[in-house]
């Protein structure tokens, strides 16, 4: 165990040395600054309405009040055609058919035949509640009192700690390796009295401190007091070994840096898919939720929300630790037969 | 001429002789091809609701619009609400039901699945108007278009981090300070290692439309943006892989590169019309609003073509402001 930590003290001091060092943290303070400056704590919604409304409907106020996104065209080829040049839009056309007032929800044409239906039913089921008072009996039970939601601004910031602590570190830790092979300095390690696994926990460590310290910050501009330190270094610290020991394990596979690069690179891509849910929570198909950046996303929101759910930040910090540690048995096994190849 | 393409060929002989090119120029076809499969072609219902099965019609009549999951008592429901996602419980209540809810749920869906149920409990009630639904023929999912623009921009990222560690390897091993002392000037060797850089992306994206089937797309709108796109990243490359001669470095900077991408795409994503101009610094930005349009087949020559030189005059400017850091590097 000592030797880890002179293997580590010896890394931190090379690191501290070079540039990599400062431009992460260069990195932090210039997401820090936009953040802070060009993001706005609100976003708005983007998603237009085109409606068309029938002559012989002038006279009655089909539309009570207009809203903001909603724009009116004179005919339905002018409503067809501004929805092709805007495809974030829905279109609506109102007329009269046999003295009945004709709604004709005009999508683009991805939708499938549930949503279809569940538009259709949602509409007509607003009508029968302006018929007979019925909403009340309707009752909605909500389990939280006070339901928080995070910001615009703040809800972003997940998705920057997982791309920080755990993605970027499968990276960093490949042009480790194979920098020190390049350099010869694995044979070295192959003659000294210091095991595979301190020399691969070492790296990880670096990557560690590096990532907690720009987190820390990262987090500390843009919430101040609101959340838990010790638990975000926590999930720091258990995130960023799962990442590391993934980067290690995938690295061991590849011979040249760029093919291993390019291996990561795919990984990484794959994995922010589950950014989508994590923005979209009612899109939530069971492929999204089995990658492992979806449990750290929603861990990390629970932990800037006041009332976060602990339990869970806990059981996968535990579970991503368990993970980590799994895989760099396997990774260390692996590097033992062919890292000095 | 003949330098360049000596520096070139050089680069596709290494590249092929450990399968490196191909493996470039695959690896895009092949996140083409899991996108295709995970991707959901239509846009599905984004209700979701937990309840125990019921002896009425109401279990069937919500299957036509929303996603189901059962379970066997009101915990069970209640946990599953609880969960990370946005699911709601239905538990029969009097002779209607009652919704359970969280209580951070879009409002909008909440009111949605009030007015489903009351449309149910009063199928005899008649409403003043007719629904219907149509559309006018567009069936490319959201989802894939957004996960398709993001894969091009990243694809040709990596045609400048290519450069990038092409480069970082020759300092590492002192080649290029044996270029220095060559006949090979050094803009002809600067071209001959930037072509890799423009063309593995183009043969990636191409085959990454492809696999994702937009087809119809036009190809030389799409390679005109890759390559304006293409300098950006060969710029960036450059500038960061000409400077380190360690990778780590040089694969930290390109966190550089990453950031400003995700937030450009995010931004032009979410910012509101009238905040747009807050991206305008970024290619990134012109190149996804290009990539979008042409994924969309909406795209003009003439549009595209602003967006490209909103592009070129960005990267020239960024290469101009890092000339001499770049020429500092060589030596």
């Amino acid at each position: 165990m000592s030797k880890l930590f002179v293997t580590f003290g010896k890394d931190l001091k090379l690191s501290i040395n070079g540039l990599y060092f400062y431009i992460e943290i260069i990195m932090a303070i210039v997401f820090i600054a936009v953040m802070l400056i060009a993001v706005p704590n609100e976003f708005e919604s983007n998603y237009n309405y085109y409606a068309v409304i029938d002559s012989s409907l002038a006279e009655i106020n089909v539309l009570q009040e207009q809203p903001e996104n909603m724009i009116i065209v004179n005919s339905r080829e002018e409503l067809e055609e501004a929805m092709s040049n805007d495809r974030n839009s829905i279109g609506v056309s109102m007329t009269t058919l046999n003295n009945t007032l004709n709604m004709e929800i005009i999508l683009q044409g991805h939708e499938s035949e549930k949503l279809r239906n569940f538009i259709k039913a949602e509409i007509e089921g607003y009508f029968i509640t302006q018929e007979i008072a019925v909403t009340e009996h309707i009752e909605i039970e909500k389990l939280q009192e006070h339901p928080e939601k995070l910001s615009d601004r703040e809800n972003i910031l997940p998705v920057y700690l997982t791309i920080n602590v755990a993605l970027m570190g499968l990276f960093i830790i490949a042009a480790y390796i194979f920098l020190d092979k390049e350099e010869g300095l694995v044979k070295a390690y192959a003659v000294a009295p210091v095991k595979i696994w301190s020399y691969l926990a070492s790296k990880a460590m670096v990557i560690l401190v590096l990532g907690l310290f720009t987190s820390i910050i990262v987090v500390f501009s843009i919430v101040q007091f609101r959340v838990n330190y010790f638990l975000l270094m926590l999930m720091i610290i258990s995130f960023n070994i799962f990442g590391s020991a993934l980067g290690v394990l995938i690295t061991s596979f590849y011979n040249s840096m760029i093919k291993a690069m390019e291996a990561l690179y795919a990984v990484i891509l794959i994995m922010m898919l589950g950014s989508i849910t994590y923005f979209i929570p009612s899109f939530n198909p069971l492929w999204i939720r089995v990658l492992p950046v979806y449990p750290m996303l929603f861990s990390f929101r629970e932990l800037l929300l006041n009332h976060g759910d602990k339990g869970y930040i806990l059981q996968n910090i535990l579970l991503f630790l368990a993970i980590g540690s799994v895989l760099f048995y396997f990774a260390t096994k692996r590097f033992e037969k062919n890292l000095t190849i | 001429m003949r330098k360049i393409l000596t520096i070139f060929s050089r680069d596709i002989k290494s590249g092929i002789r450990d399968w490196l090119i191909l493996y470039l120029i695959i690896a895009p076809i092949m996140i083409a091809f899991i996108l295709s499969l995970v991707i959901p072609g239509v846009s599905d219902t984004n209700l979701n609701i937990v309840m125990t099965k019921q002896n009425n019609s109401i279990n069937e009549y919500l299957n036509d619009f929303a996603n189901i999951e059962y379970v066997d008592s009101l915990e069970k429901i209640n946990e599953r609400v609880l969960k990370m996602d946005d699911v709601f419980g239905l538990v029969p209540s009097g002779d209607s039901y009652k919704i359970i809810a969280q209580g951070n749920e879009n409002a909008s869906m909440t009111e949605a699945l009030q007015y489903i149920i009351v449309n149910h409990l009063n199928k005899e009630t008649s409403i003043p108007i007719s629904v219907e639904i149509s559309d006018i023929g567009w069936r490319e999912s959201p989802i894939k278009l957004e996960a398709t623009s993001i894969l091009l921009l990243f694809t040709s990222v990596f045609g400048g981090m290519l450069i990038m560690l092409n480069l970082v390897e020759e300092k590492m091993s002192n080649t290029l300070n044996s270029i220095n002392v060559t006949t090979v000037s050094r803009l002809e060797f600067v071209i001959g290692k930037s072509l890799l850089g423009f063309i593995v992306p183009i043969i990636g994206s191409i085959g990454a439309v492809i696999i994702l089937h937009y087809t119809q797309i036009n190809y030389l709108h799409l390679i005109v943006t890759m390559l304006a796109l293409g300098l950006t990243s060969v710029v960036i490359g450059f500038a960061i892989g000409v400077y380190n001669n360690e990778p780590i470095a040089a694969i930290a900077s390109m966190k550089g590169v990453f950031m400003p991408l995700i937030l450009s795409v995010a931004g032009a994503m979410f910012l509101s019309d009238k905040l747009q101009f807050l991206l305008f610094w970024s290619p990134f930005y012109w190149a996804y609003k290009n990539i979008k349009d042409l994924l969309l087949y909406q795209a003009s020559l003439g549009q595209i073509m602003i967006n490209n030189i909103f592009i070129l005059v960005i990267s020239c400017s960024v290469f101009i402001i890092l000339r001499k850091r770049i020429s500092k590097g060589f030596n």
